[in-house]
């Protein structure tokens, strides 16, 4: 299934009618397309290829915001269903100058789309909300066409503010991470280092995923590293179900630290995990988003600068849980909570 | 101030993409601009190299300078900026839109840099 969506249709109100009327009026812009082809040409646009989803709609809507009047957004909702033929059709009717995917599975339906088309007739792509985004394209052989944003926040903006509104120093944070992350690993190091934080990482095997009960062992022999904080990574691997269960929840009952956290559902007071939660900026994921596409505008669509290359997210969201915290015995500065978009009190 | 040709500046944006760039442009050269829509996303700008300097106020570097430890070099400058201005639309609403802002706390203020407000026919 594929569904086109036309800027000038409101989407909260897209339904089977309105996605009939939007592929007239696309059939009309291509009958003027066909007569008036170079001007088709010169115009600037891009595919974006999404599946349905809140959060992919907000980035949409920082990204049409900024690029307004300047860049046409062809909104295509993907699913499960869609083939990639049907895509390859799009592609061609639209002639975009690029693509830009939203999520895994547009990302996974780009490399399709490389694989069985010539990869030349496929517009290069911004990537955006994938997970892990450059190590899932690190294998891919159509990799050189991509660029985009990271969707994991960086540990070092979680934990400037953390060592802004707590009483004690965060000097020393603890992680897992998998083999094959020491890319991730290494970079957050680096930035952790430029703002005086040393992060303790620690390998997790294969063996240690499968057992919850060596699991929560690791985590043990990684709390006794004399830390400050532990972060969590949004690696879903390490966050599978078992684990939370009978790993880092009865872990995470005994640790009387700030424990930092990707994962909205991570927050949450029924789980005792995380006291500090940082969300990607949805709507300033798609205002960063755009000002790439401005940026890819300005060289042309030449992607050769950008090629392979993936930005920090900038834009967060700070949601701090209070009652974890308390529960704790954190101290923290109540007058520096300015710095947060919420706090959870229960 | 030094040659600031071909540097990423990162800024807070107020005005919006062409108009923005112009403005910074106009003050500091041939620079390229990255802008950000609050005040704290300037740090990650620096943070993970998207920028080579940001262009602030001297009260947004005081903030910044209590939450980071990055070695910051700042190079004061003489730009002078206008100073905040709230309006409303239609007559009947001034009293309502004086009234709010007479009610803004020392911390919305020190947001938009105001000390006092003033009322100008």
């Amino acid at each position: 299934m594929i569904q086109l969506n036309m800027p000038s249709i409101k989407r909260d109100t897209v339904n089977h009618q309105t996605v009939i009327t939007a592929r007239v009026l696309a059939l009309m812009l291509i009958g003027v397309s066909v007569l008036f082809s170079h001007f088709a040409v010169a115009d600037d646009g891009v595919l974006v290829i999404r599946p349905a989803n809140e959060h992919f709609e907000q980035v949409l809507h920082g990204m049409e915001s900024e690029l307004e009047g300047e860049v046409g957004v062809y909104d295509v909702i993907v699913d499960k269903k869609t083939e990639v033929a049907s895509l390859y059709k799009e592609v061609q009717e639209r002639q975009p100058s690029a693509m830009v995917l939203m999520g895994n599975h547009s990302l996974s339906l780009y490399t399709k789309l490389q694989e069985k088309y010539r990869a030349e007739n496929i517009p290069p792509a911004v990537a955006v909300a994938a997970v892990f985004a450059d190590w899932v394209m690190a294998s891919k052989p159509g990799k050189d066409r991509v660029t985009g944003i990271l969707y994991e926040i960086p540990a070092v903006t979680g934990l400037v503010t953390l060592r802004s509104i707590s009483q004690k120093e965060i000097k020393r944070v603890g992680m897992l991470y998998r083999k094959g992350m020491e890319g991730m690993v290494e970079n957050n190091t680096r930035f952790c280092k430029l703002e005086g934080i040393e992060l303790i990482p620690m390998e997790v095997k294969e063996a240690d995923i499968k057992k919850p009960k060596r699991f929560k062992k690791l985590l043990k022999k990684l709390s006794k590293n004399s830390l400050d904080a532990l972060w969590i990574t949004n690696d879903s691997v390490l966050l599978r179900p078992e684990l939370v269960v009978k790993a880092w929840v009865p872990f995470l009952s005994k640790f009387d630290k700030s424990v930092l956290v990707g994962v909205e559902t991570l927050i949450g007071s029924n789980l005792n995990i995380g006291n500090l939660g940082v969300f990607p900026d949805h709507n300033d994921l798609g205002t960063q988003t755009a000002s790439i596409l401005f940026e890819l505008l300005d060289q042309e669509w030449d992607f050769s600068e950008r090629s392979n290359q993936y930005d920090q997210p900038i834009s967060v969201k700070k949601h701090l849980n209070l009652k974890i915290s308390k529960q704790r015995k954190i101290g923290l500065h109540e007058s520096r909570f300015s710095q947060l978009d919420e706090v959870l009190e229960q | 101030m030094e040659n600031l040709d071909g540097k990423k500046v990162g800024v807070v944006d107020l005005l919006g993409r062409k108009p923005m760039k112009k403005f910074v442009t106009d003050l500091l050269g041939n620079v390229s601009i990255k802008r950000v829509a609050k005040v704290e996303d300037l740090l990650p700008l620096l943070t993970f190299k998207s920028a080579d300097l940001l262009f602030m106020s001297e009260s947004d570097l005081k903030d910044l300078k209590k939450i980071t430890q990055l070695d910051l070099h700042v190079q004061p400058t003489s730009v002078q900026m206008a100073l905040s201005v709230a309006a409303y639309m239609k007559p009947e609403d001034k009293e309502t839109v004086s009234a709010c802002i007479k009610k803004f706390d020392e911390n919305l203020n020190d947001y938009f840099d105001v000390v006092e407000w003033r009322l100008s026919e």
